[in-house]
């Protein structure tokens, strides 16, 4: 499958985007370890739509604003990388700490989304449980209690650990920079999704170590009509573990939704 | 010559096992071992805590009795290498309780105050109580006591530079003013507790590795301590802060350097070599062990600079190879006297900070040590550092900063 490498100048910085697929368009918003290129569950997703996975601002090959301070900043910035790629409305997919920047995305700049889908997205403070703490996790470990076994977690990130902490820790110290302090939760978002229309799928692995099940409940309770789905036998990062499983879980959402075959978003791709 | 005790105080009631065990109780990322952030305060007897304080504030009056000029102190948080969790709360007491010796805080750690202001208030008051004996020292804090006090790591530095630029501005501009800084905003400066000592409390830093905070130091010309740091580190340090004095505009001299000893005496070499194996506890690391992603966050420093720390963290050095290189001394009060003389000679500090004991030491022989030192070692000491020419910040009246040495700022009538 051939991968494009767009990279959109902002003023702020260059954000760079993988892109692949053709068909409606569907934005993919990485989780907190970072987005690991142009993976399975891209590739799976690609074969029946137009797929855009941008490194959010800060992480990976995108510039880094040093002045960010917090996610629905970083929502903004993602929000202007989209328009200048003339995406939009789009439906939106976010992974994780992904399904957060999505949430503030859609929240904030409401005409850019018309469908939301979050996984095991964190953003809201939970009712039960706790959202894990990464930073007192060494950052291969935090990444490993995203799987729900050792095995799963070497068959997404081969070759050693050694490999790939760069560009975790590097990842995390921009996760510390706007969302240290209070830990992965905007209060006023649960308020704000009430006020959304757009189809909406919320889903949460039964094998998540790092976001609770209330978080996801809450946004489902949240947003007028969403759907909620649990995915069995996976962990928080579903998308590396079980990327079938996930992107039949959103092709059955787009396809019930009507966005497969919505014509006003192959403009888009 | 400017000879300071020190103790961390440790909780010593906590036996090696109780530290190298994983309980049921334990947080989901404490590794075996790790002895800081997560280890379980269920360890913690609070009348044994009641008489490790009682016991520690009969040393301070002690030595000060003894003639040292300087009780030096700190704080750590969610440690057991260090019990003393509010550095301001010691000094006040030490203040009350003690008559001559200067109260050295080395240091505030300033990342971790949300209004630097009150900090001002703090250390005025102890200036005030103890008529003019405060030196407030200042640091970043290690990585743990960041995520102990849950401040952003990733802004340490930064915040340090503007707390320390409001710190200063509290105490020695008139208020009202107002301060809308990046990091600190403050509607309205103004504290009615100002210092004794003007135009305000020596400012002393001390560190261990860090480039930068040498640099800050010296661009400041406040005196840099080194932190039990090896001879060659040490020479490292003051190097660079030579280099960068000589661009600020000085030279630096003994005024600027401090020295922090690990250094035991008991009657016999054999008593002090035992006893002195206890600065070993907890396997020797007085900044606790812990996880890499606690000693040194994401963010509190480059990604680069993390590695090399982590990397000196990893050196395992044994208590021999300790004492063979000098950043352990113990012996008698004539063998220790003698060693000493060979690290002033070195490295030609004005001010040598002494740890005099640690770990699970009965604490009636760690008087003893402290006596003894007091008696036979610290008169020798003071009197080597007048032969070498080692002058302390006192004695010579050193402007309190390069602000202050330059002109740039004058202390007001």
């Amino acid at each position: 499958m051939s991968v494009e490498q767009i990279n959109v100048d902002l003023p702020h910085g260059r954000v760079n985007v993988l892109a692949s697929g053709s068909g409606p368009t569907l934005v993919v918003l990485h989780r907190d370890n970072g987005r690991f290129g142009f993976g399975k569950l891209h590739e799976r997703l690609a074969k029946s739509l137009r797929v855009v996975a941008p490194a959010l601002p800060g992480y990976d090959e995108s510039d880094r604003p040093t002045w960010l301070r917090n996610v629905p900043d970083l929502a903004a910035l993602t929000g202007f990388a989209l328009d200048k790629m003339n995406i939009g409305p789009v439906a939106v997919l976010g992974l994780g700490f992904g399904g957060w920047v999505a949430a503030e995305l859609a929240v904030h700049s409401p005409k850019r989304v018309n469908q939301l889908l979050l996984h095991s997205p964190m953003g809201v403070k939970p009712t039960e449980g706790e959202i894990a703490d990464q930073f007192l996790f060494e950052p291969e470990n935090y990444v490993k209690r995203g799987f729900t076994s050792i095995e799963a977690h070497e068959r997404s990130f081969p070759g050693g650990d050694a490999k790939y902490m760069e560009q975790w820790d590097k990842n995390r110290e921009m996760t510390t920079r706007i969302a240290y302090k209070p830990y992965m939760f905007d209060l006023a978002l649960p308020h704000l999704l009430k006020s959304l229309n757009v189809p909406a799928l919320v889903s949460w692995s039964t094998g998540d170590k790092i976001v609770p099940k209330s978080c996801a409940t809450i946004y489902k309770d949240a947003i007028p009509g969403a759907k909620y789905v649990e995915l069995p036998n996976t962990g928080h990062n579903a998308d590396f573990e079980t990327p079938d499983a996930v992107a039949d879980m959103v092709l059955r959402h787009l396809e019930a939704t009507g966005y497969l075959k919505s014509a006003g978003n192959r403009a888009a791709s | 010559m400017f000879v300071s005790y020190f103790t961390e105080q440790p909780y010593s009631p906590l036996t090696q096992d109780k530290a190298d065990q994983h309980y049921p109780w334990d947080h989901p990322a404490r590794r075996l071992g790790d002895n800081v952030l997560l280890h379980s305060n269920r360890f913690v007897d609070p009348n044994e805590l009641a008489k490790i304080y009682a016991d520690h504030i009969a040393e301070y009056q002690l030595a000060d009795e003894l003639g040292f000029d300087g009780i030096m102190l700190n704080e750590h948080h969610n440690a057991c290498y260090c019990t003393q969790a509010r550095i301001s709360i010691m000094s006040t007491v030490v203040a009350a309780k003690t008559k001559n010796t200067k109260i050295v805080q080395l240091g505030n750690p300033l990342p971790l105050w949300e209004n630097p202001v009150q900090l001002a208030e703090d250390t005025s008051m102890i200036d005030l109580i103890s008529g003019g004996r405060l030196v407030a020292g200042i640091v970043r804090g290690g990585g743990p006591e960041q995520l102990s006090n849950n401040v952003n790591p990733a802004f340490n530095r930064d915040r340090f530079q503007e707390a320390h630029d409001l710190l200063l501005h509290a105490w020695t501009v008139p208020g009202p003013t107002r301060w809308e800084g990046e990091h600190y905003q403050v509607r309205v400066v103004n504290p009615w507790a100002k210092p004794l000592q003007q135009p305000h409390p020596r400012v002393w830093v001390p560190g261990i590795a860090s480039k930068e905070t040498v640099e800050f130091a010296a661009r400041h010309a406040y005196p840099y301590v080194c932190l039990n740091t090896t001879l060659e580190d040490t020479k490292r340090i003051w190097g660079l802060y030579d280099k960068v004095a000589k661009e600020t505009g000085f030279e630096a001299g003994p005024q600027h350097r401090g020295y922090l000893m690990r250094c035991h005496v008991a009657d016999t070499e054999e008593k002090a070599l035992r006893q002195a194996r206890e600065f070993m506890w907890l396997a020797g690391q007085f900044t606790g062990y812990g996880s890499p992603a606690w000693l040194a966050p994401s963010g509190y420093s480059s990604w680069e600079a993390r590695q090399g720390r982590l990397n000196l963290e990893k050196t395992q050095n044994s208590f021999e190879s300790q004492v063979a290189n000098g950043t352990i001394i113990a012996g008698t009060p004539d063998q220790v006297t003698k060693k000493i003389r060979w690290w002033l000679e070195n490295t030609r500090p004005g001010m040598l900070m002494l740890w005099v004991y640690d770990g699970r030491l009965d604490r009636r022989l760690g008087m003893e040590s402290l006596n003894l030192f007091g008696k036979e070692v610290l008169p020798a000491v003071h009197a080597m550092g007048k032969e070498l020419g080692l002058h302390d910040p006192f004695q010579i009246n050193a402007p309190v900063s390069w602000d202050y040495a330059s002109g740039k700022k004058k202390v007001a009538a």
